[in-house]
């Protein structure tokens, strides 16, 4: 069970500090670097979904199509 | 009866599964399609005997889905891939070793018409199996010759000597054992051959066999 | 107790969702998927036991394994499908959901075309006679 439970944690602290940066950004006045940060925690988070993702999928395979 | 108890055990235990899985699925959008494939499935199997008893070809194997038999037919490939790689090394390993048993013949033919005054008809060289690497080792040496002088005197004979070769099979006999008069000269032949390859090529005096062909008294 | 580690990630990665998604709905988004996958993949292995005893027991019992086989890919096809459709209909893509539940429902039909096109014949062969 305890199946890279932390890394939901993580998920949420990043999504978390980044909206905090894009805020105090967009109050300095500096919009691009705002979105810049949004685009590259997002690619964090979303590698980490994928890692897990295909990981599903080869569960699954092994599970039920090829019951090896 | 043994038929019965299998094709009963069949049902049985088709429809565990089939009440298993049902348990099993996620949401109710599939759970439709899914009953409608079990419900088949059952059918097939309470009417497998029927089918049986109409179709006498019939294989289910035929019907598998193209993934199975794709896989099943790799799997196949892979053993006989895995035959024939063997048997190609076996292959390509024995032809080595006959290309180097060749050459080193030729070498050996050559060099003892250049040390002494004589012909070699035949000369073969027994490379000792299961050597891949490093340098062969010599397993045994026939050796079939006419001195120098006689063969001038018999050159009718020579083609025969070339086609029929003198060594195969019964030369291991005929070496053992002399031959019924062996002559000094040609065991003077013999014994200078003899030497001549063990210091060349280190080897012990029962790995060189030498035949000492003459004219008239060929076999 | 299995079932309380499920129900406690699920109510965390909850909380943690409707925090986030006041400023970042798209990290709320990932999250949600990230909390799906883990929790089957924490389950799976029982069904994989499940799965093992079953196709012991038709083994045993002689069934013949393209059966199993076929239930088999049905179970996995209607799996996938699912998870798929889920996560993108949270998504807000309702039409592509329904795309991937009809993909899963045509695939899970074809597994049974072989078997319906079987019977048909031999139930041709029969009727003449």
């Amino acid at each position: 069970m305890p199946y890279n439970v932390d890394a939901i944690f993580q998920i949420a602290g990043i999504g978390i500090i980044v909206a905090m940066i894009h805020t105090v950004l967009k109050q300095m006045g500096k919009e691009e670097y705002a979105h810049w940060v949004t685009l590259i925690g997002f690619i964090v988070v979303l590698f980490m979904v994928v890692v897990l993702v295909e990981d599903l999928f080869q569960t699954i395979k092994n599970v039920f199509l090829f019951h090896s | 009866m043994e038929l019965l108890s299998g094709w009963l055990k069949q049902i049985v235990i088709l429809v565990l599964v089939a009440t298993f899985i049902d348990l099993l699925l996620p949401n109710n959008s599939m759970e439709r399609y899914v009953k409608l494939v079990m419900g088949l499935l059952i059918i097939m199997a309470i009417l497998s005997p029927l089918f049986q008893l109409v179709r006498q070809d019939l294989n289910l194997t035929n019907l598998a889905f193209e993934q199975a038999g794709n896989e099943e037919s790799r799997l196949a490939s892979l053993s006989a891939i895995r035959q024939n790689s063997e048997k190609l090394k076996n292959q390509r390993e024995r032809m080595v070793r006959e290309e180097a048993e060749k050459r080193m013949a030729r070498m050996i033919g050559s060099k003892l018409e250049a040390a002494f005054d004589l012909e070699v008809v035949q000369a073969r060289v027994k490379i000792q199996k299961g050597q891949t690497k490093g340098s062969p080792e010599i397993d045994e040496v026939f050796l079939t010759v006419i001195p120098e002088g006689e063969k001038k005197d018999t050159p009718a004979i020579q083609p025969v000597d070339e086609v029929d070769p003198v060594t195969i099979g019964g030369s291991r006999k005929q070496n053992g054992q002399p031959r019924d008069k062996p002559s000094a000269e040609e065991k003077a032949w013999r014994k200078k051959i003899t030497r001549f390859l063990r210091n060349a090529l280190q080897l012990k005096d029962e790995q060189i066999k030498v035949e000492i062909l003459e004219g008239d008294r060929g076999r | 107790m299995e079932i309380i580690q499920v129900v406690g990630l699920g109510l965390v990665a909850t909380f943690l969702i409707l925090v986030i998604k006041e400023q970042k709905p798209v990290f709320a988004f990932l999250l949600a998927t990230f909390t799906g996958v883990v929790i089957f993949l924490s389950l799976v292995g029982k069904i994989a036991d499940v799965i093992g005893i079953l196709t012991k027991l038709a083994e045993k019992a002689r069934v013949n394994s393209i059966f199993l086989e076929t239930v088999l890919k049905i179970i996995g096809i209607a799996y996938i499908a699912e998870f798929g459709a889920q996560v993108t209909r949270d998504a807000g893509q309702g039409s592509i959901a329904s795309k991937i539940e009809l993909a899963g429902k045509i695939l899970i039909m074809v597994m049974a075309i072989p078997i319906i096109t079987m019977m048909i014949e031999t139930v041709v062969q029969i009727l003449p006679t």
